[in-house]
């Protein structure tokens, strides 16, 4: 089915609107998300024809709700899966951002992205700054800073990690980049509340 | 005020109600195989749950993609294809799991309920 081809049948016009709704799912999917509410509502509409309804495909129609509120709903929980299973970091970041308008707990996961990346592209940073600036970058250890990076000022402090500092440094980014992944992804898929406010947003 | 009252109580019991949706369709699911509308029917017959028609199909979306339910489209059976949907053995734990969390739940709320009705006879 197009998501662009219009029609004066109520009921395609009504199916067009779901697919149309229905961004970001692949064709499969969409093709068999509107196969399933055509059959429901040819359903219906036999249903209420026979119960002598006036105006069948109108109450079968009213009883499956908004087009565009139905196609909102499909759309979220294909997403919050998509996210859920995906290892990209920007996917996760930015499904957790979404979540992080809907409340303090989301706002605490697209924290907890937030600062798991960062640290991770800090890591990253420092690796690749070393060559640029060897004598600046690096592991230093004074009285009074410990520093893994580039210190304002390293006066009376020694530098420790030497040739180790670049592969330490991004062993540690890839470390901070996966658990943080992994944690983004088991909140993504077992927190139930978090379904929950997705869903408190949708049209019900 | 009234009018209020009654609004909030209606988003109240919308939200009890969809709370437990996950839960009422697995349990409907339990011994049968059923298409979307026969799930409707039966929350409405079994447990007086009515929910927008519109609603199921992406709950059931969601429970499929987390290999809860199976699906498969049957030919034949009316004057067009029907898509039946069943328990998996995942979604059967699953719904065992929520069912002891559902009846802990209860019986605590129950057990506060019964002293609030006790202090206010």
């Amino acid at each position: 089915m197009s998501a662009h081809v219009t029609s004066t049948d109520p009921i395609s016009a009504y199916l067009n609107r779901v697919s149309a709704g229905l961004k970001g799912i692949d064709e499969p999917q969409r093709q068999e998300i509107v196969a399933e509410i055509r059959s429901h509502l040819a359903e219906r509409v036999q249903e209420l024809i026979a119960q002598g309804s006036p105006r069948p495909v109108e109450a079968a129609l009213t009883a499956m709700g908004d087009a565009d509120a139905l196609a909102l709903q499909f759309t979220r929980e294909v997403r919050q899966q998509q996210s859920s299973r995906s290892f990209a970091p920007w996917v996760l970041l930015r499904a957790a951002a979404r979540i992080a308008l809907t409340g303090v707990n989301g706002t605490l996961v697209f924290l907890i992205g937030v600062l798991g990346y960062g640290v991770g592209l800090g890591f990253t940073v420092v690796a690749l700054l070393k060559p640029i600036m060897p004598s600046k970058v690096g592991f230093w250890v004074g009285p009074h800073i410990i520093v893994w990076g580039v210190p304002g000022s390293h006066l009376g402090a020694q530098e420790l990690a030497g040739q180790y500092f670049i592969p330490v440094s991004l062993v540690l980014a890839f470390l901070f980049a996966s658990v943080t992944t992994l944690v983004l992804r088991w909140l993504m898929r077992s927190t139930r509340w978090m379904r929950y406010v997705l869903q408190k947003r949708s049209a019900y | 005020m009234a009018k209020d009252s009654a609004i909030r109580d209606e988003r109240w019991e919308a939200q009890l109600r969809k709370g437990c949706l996950d839960l009422a369709i697995l349990a409907v699911l339990w011994n049968r195989r059923l298409y979307g509308l026969e799930i409707l029917r039966s929350l409405q017959e079994t447990s007086g749950l009515e929910l927008a028609e519109g609603t199921l199909y992406p709950i059931l979306l969601r429970l499929k993609q987390d290999a809860l339910v199976e699906s498969a489209w049957v030919d034949g059976e009316g004057s067009h294809p029907r898509k039946y949907y069943w328990l998996t053995s995942a979604g059967r734990e699953r719904a065992s799991a929520m069912i002891l969390t559902w009846d802990a739940f209860t019986s605590s709320i129950s057990r506060l309920l019964a002293q609030v009705k006790e202090n206010s006879q």
